[in-house]
């Protein structure tokens, strides 16, 4: 429990980036500065927060 | 509100990561909102089944734990030093995941249509109006994920 899950974001347009889960994607509105490429947490539909590379391998690892 | 609603207010953004995990399903995550919203009665057994990580140390404080104040002692003590403690289930947290699952206090410094300006954690951040839709600047409000839950 308690354990965010990062995606990554595939595509932004706008507010909005496309944020794949394993190949799942879902389309978040971005409260935070964040770019294509980059690891993001959300939260009811709006990201707010950047995971660095590192940490998100971490956190993916862990979950396995 | 009832203690069930008040308990998912603070638990409800984990169980998002745990349907992303697949360890609940979407059917559980309707039936919590639904719960929350105070729609349909609370099923204790469901919550406690789901949310036993929390349930566990809640019922160390009392045995009427379904209690809201029982509760809120839970989340804005109890739980930050479970984190800190790396006691059971809390023991593999990464850094942004201990910073979003603790429960923070901050102060109100923007409000804007989506989100409030917060001062906490030494920082201004931006989070989600959550559960809290009429602060206003200067009001002292507990975080949770990102999201307002409750004002002090």
């Amino acid at each position: 429990m308690c354990m965010a899950v990062p995606g990554l974001i595939s595509e932004i347009n706008g507010e909005v980036a496309t944020v794949s889960y394993n190949g799942e994607l879902k389309k978040c509105k971005l409260l935070i500065k964040a770019d294509k490429g980059d690891y993001v947490i959300a939260q009811s539909g709006m990201i707010v927060k950047k995971v660095e590379k590192g940490e998100a391998y971490k956190i993916f690892e862990a979950m396995e | 509100m009832n203690p069930e609603a008040y308990f998912l207010r603070y638990a409800r953004p984990c169980a998002d990561f745990m349907h992303q995990r697949k360890e609940i399903t979407g059917k559980d995550l309707k039936k919590l909102d639904l719960m929350l919203e105070e729609k349909i009665k609370p099923d204790k057994a469901f919550i406690e089944r789901i949310f036993y990580k929390a349930i566990n140390p809640l019922k160390k404080l009392s045995d009427d734990y379904w209690n809201i104040n029982v509760i809120r002692k839970y989340f804005q003590k109890e739980h930050n030093s479970l984190i800190d403690n790396k006691a059971e289930g809390f023991e593999h947290l990464t850094g942004i995941q201990k910073e979003l699952c603790r429960v923070w206090e901050g102060v109100i410094i923007g409000v804007a249509k989506d989100y409030y300006e917060v001062n906490y954690n030494g920082n201004n951040s931006k989070i989600l109006k959550g559960f809290v839709k009429d602060a206003k600047i200067g009001d002292a409000v507990f975080i949770h994920y990102a999201m307002a839950i409750e004002k002090k």
